[in-house]
């Protein structure tokens, strides 16, 4: 094979990606524990550890032809040499260029040695750094030398001592091999479709059983009439050898015949309760096999499972460099902890806590953490301390924590600020729980104030996070003293888990909700839905629940013709949190385990729908994001309008008109999650034409279009006496004002530049001309 | 093997290039030193609303027969929906909506799967017409009188007439990806 195999390449390079990302956490690593202050010793062998990764990094970015990678090694390597020399001891502003350099090779790595404009003007920024802290190093060295009093031949000896320890290391390490991720990945799928093989091996054990159940049935008929046959056939017998040769033939011949029927129900009898102990007999061993295979598919899965499995530690090697880099932008004095980072985490599930760690972390420095200054005013020590903390809750449940001994979270202001945002009322204040209040926190209108920002002491984004973990079917608990820290705990399953789910179906189309999400079923007239403020709800013991078709929510095409009167409606009552939600669906067809798999490329997130389950069936189903659902109705709003009494309602019809596909796709989407049915048409031609053959109720027109633009269109449409009456927006990326007026006198209602227009204005708008 | 100096009519040149198809087929990686893998590219045709296109067979993992593929819902129409594979969740796309052709009344037959280094796609056409190879020669730069946006994805014309369809660049379209939240 020649290097110059793309294929090779591709998989050389995979594997210096994965090395190399382990040498540079290694220098990461050895930086931080430099900070630390260390003994001259401790310190020569980090030096010479940093040193090494840097050179063996060099050369395998030379292999691999990553020079991007090879020249900034270059520059590292020869610090990190003159370190070694003792000619230089890094200062702290010297081993934050270090910091940031590793930074470099990070993004370098991450972008496949591709150089980006940034990228190359950071490469430049460290290269001159690194080459600075070198001239120095060599001015400064004599006043430096004096420190480093262990004698060059004792750190020889040192150094050499340390070698032979790294590579005893490897040598612990020769039964673990290396194993891309992906192959581990494809592995796990196989494994996961076992289980359909499973479940399919339990459906055919059970039909096969109740097929010899039905079974026995027979045998039990045939065993009480067994004996009559035998005694029927006996009398014929007698009376045929009786009577032989008598003068009664025609009777004589009708008893042969008898005997020949009772013959072959005899004969049947016979062969049936064999076949019935033969289905038995097959009967058991598919029912063992059932059993065998149940629990070796199972096995199986769960052996695959554990082989996903990763510590912790993996994960929050970031963390320590975050932390420092985090906290030394904002000017505080962090001290940075980790425990349990060797218990283990499914992969999947160590991918998803990331953002939301960093995101918790970073809070905590941030707003949770004082400065010195504040501390010691409070009667604290200056340096804050920030805590990860990892435990095993039980075999499928893992506790993470992240704690600050910052200044905690001030309630009465939380609860103050509630009433201020209109959230809550002032006896409803008065009324919660300490842990209620903190909770707060955690509402998405809440927790983006601004003014909660700084006083909870903690930033944006946390209803984000807390929504991250639900959907790992874990939680996040928050507990606070005031004046003494905060504590976050979240809890997540150690694997990917199945759950159980129930299947819906809303307009022919199947689609699962989690059973955990489902409250209730139940049947509403349509007379007892009342409308609110144009919104519908159902009362649902004592509680209003707002009432949407999901078929709406879900923007499913619309029947060609709606159902008449129906008597009522199913509705399912789904629930996040405290907030529940009614969707009209048709039929709710049955439970079912459902092992969620996510979308690959190029759906990385679709609104609504968390992810796709397989069948027993083989069908693929769509699984429903409940968070997302409720977020949805609340957009659709009066959109979403159910009707009380069945009167055929028909949503109005918009025409979009653009011979881009992304505005295309957007304004249909925004029209369409407003409530409206969108067409689209590619340019004012094929628009003339559609608008000539269908019913619009508005039309929104881009100006520049092939063959026939806007402004013509909106001509054209003001000619027809068909069309003249029908409303038209204009959406543009003419911005001028006689842009605006040759739009007016071409006969458009309403006017939008695309590049500044306010989404809720031009629904408004809309709404006002429709 | 005959030069391009050669004079030819174009019946003949035709023929040669069956020929020397043919004796590519035939001769396998014996020759292949002397074609060089670049002169000729590898094709999967098919068909969609009657219409003949090809991608180049190193982007194709496997052909599926349309087994019936589960819409998802609020994904922009250009996605059909996804199918599995073993196990496996495949996004499947329709083109012609992708090149902002009309929908057609594409039967959708079969699913074209492709992928790179990054993702695994499915496609819906119709039929699969079958596997060609094309010498690059023979390639012609797309009408000049198809949109921008069609041309984008349009690698090249062939005799057929068969549009190329340029997989590197349409996979690499940051505007197949589907990223899109709930808004508060």
């Amino acid at each position: 094979m020649s290097s110059a195999d793309p294929g090779f390449l591709a998989k050389l390079r995979q594997a210096f990606a994965m090395e190399a990302n382990e040498q540079l956490h290694a220098i990461s690593n050895a930086l931080l524990e430099l900070e630390k202050g260390p003994t001259t010793q401790e310190s020569k062998t980090l030096v010479e550890v940093m040193f090494r990764q840097a050179h063996n990094l060099k050369g395998s970015a030379h292999a691999v032809n990553m020079t991007s990678i090879e020249a900034v090694c270059q520059h590292l390597e020869a610090v990190f040499s003159a370190m070694k020399k003792g000619e230089l001891v890094a200062s702290q502003q010297q081993l934050d260029v270090l910091h940031s350099t590793v930074e470099v090779l990070h993004g370098l790595l991450a972008a496949d040695g591709k150089i980006t404009d940034p990228v190359s003007r950071s490469i430049a920024t460290v290269s001159e750094q690194l080459a600075a802290i070198l001239s120095s190093g060599q001015g400064t060295a004599l006043e430096i030398k004096p420190e480093t009093t262990t004698p060059p031949a004792a750190a020889v000896a040192e150094t050499a001592a340390a070698i032979p320890a790294a590579v005893a290391d490897r040598h612990a390490t020769m039964d673990n091999i290396r194993i891309a991720a992906s192959k581990l990945d494809d592995l796990l799928l196989q494994a996961e479709e076992m289980l359909s093989v499973k479940r399919a091996a339990v459906q055919h054990a059970l039909d096969l059983s109740s097929l010899a159940e039905e079974a026995q049935e027979w045998r039990k008929g045939w065993q009480k009439i067994d004996h009559n046959v035998r005694a029927l056939r006996r009398l014929v017998e007698r009376h045929d050898s009786n009577k032989n040769g008598g003068a009664h033939t025609e009777l004589s011949h009708a008893l042969g015949n008898v005997q020949k029927v009772l013959e072959f129900l005899e004969w049947n009898g016979g062969r049936a309760t064999g076949w019935l102990s033969k289905l038995e007999m097959q009967n058991r061993l598919v029912d063992s096999d059932m059993r065998t295979t149940s629990s070796i598919v199972d096995t199986f899965l769960d052996r695959t499972k554990k082989l996903l499995m990763m510590p912790c530690a993996v994960l929050f090697e970031l963390f320590p460099t975050l932390v420092r880099n985090t906290s030394r932008q904002l000017g505080k004095d962090v001290e940075f902890k980790m425990y349990g980072t060797e218990i283990e985490l499914d992969k999947r599930i160590l991918a998803k806590i990331r953002d939301p760690l960093v995101h918790l972390i970073r809070n905590s420095i941030d707003h949770g953490v004082e400065d010195s200054a504040s501390r010691l005013e409070a009667g604290k020590p200056p340096r804050a301390q920030v805590t990860i903390a990892v435990n095993q809750v039980d075999s499928s449940m893992v506790e993470i924590a992240v704690s600050d001994d910052g200044r905690g979270i001030d309630v009465e202001l939380v609860k103050k600020a509630a009433v201020k945002a209109g959230l809550l009322t002032d006896p409803e204040a008065a009324a919660m729980t300490m842990q209620q209040a903190v909770d707060l926190i955690f509402q998405s209108a809440f927790s983006t104030s601004p003014i909660i920002t700084e006083i909870s002491g903690h930033g944006l984004g946390l209803a984000i996070v807390k929504e991250n973990i639900t959907s790992l079917g874990g939680k996040l608990v928050v507990e606070s003293e005031k004046g003494r820290g905060t504590q976050f705990k979240m809890f997540v399953p150690t694997t990917m888990a199945t759950y159980t789910g129930i299947l819906l179906n809303v307009r022919g189309q199947t689609v699962a909700i989690p059973k955990a999400n489902l409250e209730r079923v139940v049947r509403v007239k349509p007379s007892e839905v009342q409308s609110i403020e144009n919104n519908s709800a159902i009362l649902l013991d004592g509680i209003m629940v707002p009432l949407v078709q999901l078929a709406d929510l879900l923007e499913l095409p619309e029947r060609r013709t709606e159902p008449g009167q129906v008597p009522f409606y199913l509705v399912a009552v789904v629930r996040v949190g405290e907030t529940l939600l009614g969707v009209i669906v048709d039929a709710i067809l049955e439970e079912q385990e459902v092992l969620v798999k996510s979308f690959g490329k190029p759906l990385n997130r679709v609104r609504n729908v968390s992810g796709v389950t397989i069948l027993r069936s083989g069908e693929a189903v769509p699984i429903l994001n409940v968070a997302d659902l409720i977020k949805s109705a609340r957009r659709l709003g009066s959109a979403a309008h159910v009707a009380t009494k069945m009167e055929p309602r028909t949503r109005k019809r918009i025409l979009v008109v653009d011979d881009t596909l992304t505005s295309r796709m957007l304004m249909k989407n925004i029209v369409e999650a407003a409530g409206y049915a969108a067409e689209v048409a590619t340019d004012g031609l094929e628009a003339l034409t559609v608008l000539l053959e269908q019913p619009f109720d508005l039309a929104l027109l881009d100006v520049e279009m092939p063959r026939m633009t806007g402004l013509e269109l909106t001509k054209k449409i003001r000619q027809n006496q068909k069309l003249h009456e029908l409303p038209v927006i204009i959406l543009t990326t003419l911005a001028t004002k006689e842009d605006k007026e040759r739009g007016v006198e071409a006969g458009a209602n309403a006017y939008f530049v695309k590049s500044s227009f306010d989404q809720n204005s031009l629904l408004d708008t809309i709404k006002r001309l429709i | 093997m005959p030069t391009s100096n050669d004079k030819v009519n174009p019946s003949d040149e035709h023929q040669l290039k069956i020929l020397r198809m043919r004796a590519q087929q035939l001769a396998q990686k014996a020759v292949s030193d002397e074609v060089t893998s670049g002169d000729l590219l590898d094709l999967l045709k098919f068909t969609i609303n009657g219409e003949l296109y090809a991608v180049e067979t190193k982007f194709v993992r496997e052909v599926q027969a349309n087994r019936g593929v589960t819409p998802i819902p609020c994904t922009p129409s250009f996605i059909a929906g996804v199918h599995t594979v073993r196990g496996e969740i495949i996004s499947v796309l329709h083109m012609n909506l992708l090149f902002g052709l009309k929908p057609g009344s594409s039967s959708g037959g079969k699913i074209i799967i492709v992928n790179d280094s990054k993702q695994k796609i499915g496609f819906l056409v119709d039929e699969v017409v079958g596997v060609s190879s094309l010498l690059i020669s023979d390639l012609q730069p797309p009408l000049s009188t198809i949109s921008h946006e069609q041309a984008k994805y349009v690698r090249g014309i062939a005799e057929g007439p068969l549009v190329l369809i340029d997989m590197d660049a349409l996979l690499n379209d940051g505007r197949i990806i589907v990223e899109e939240e709930v808004e508060d």
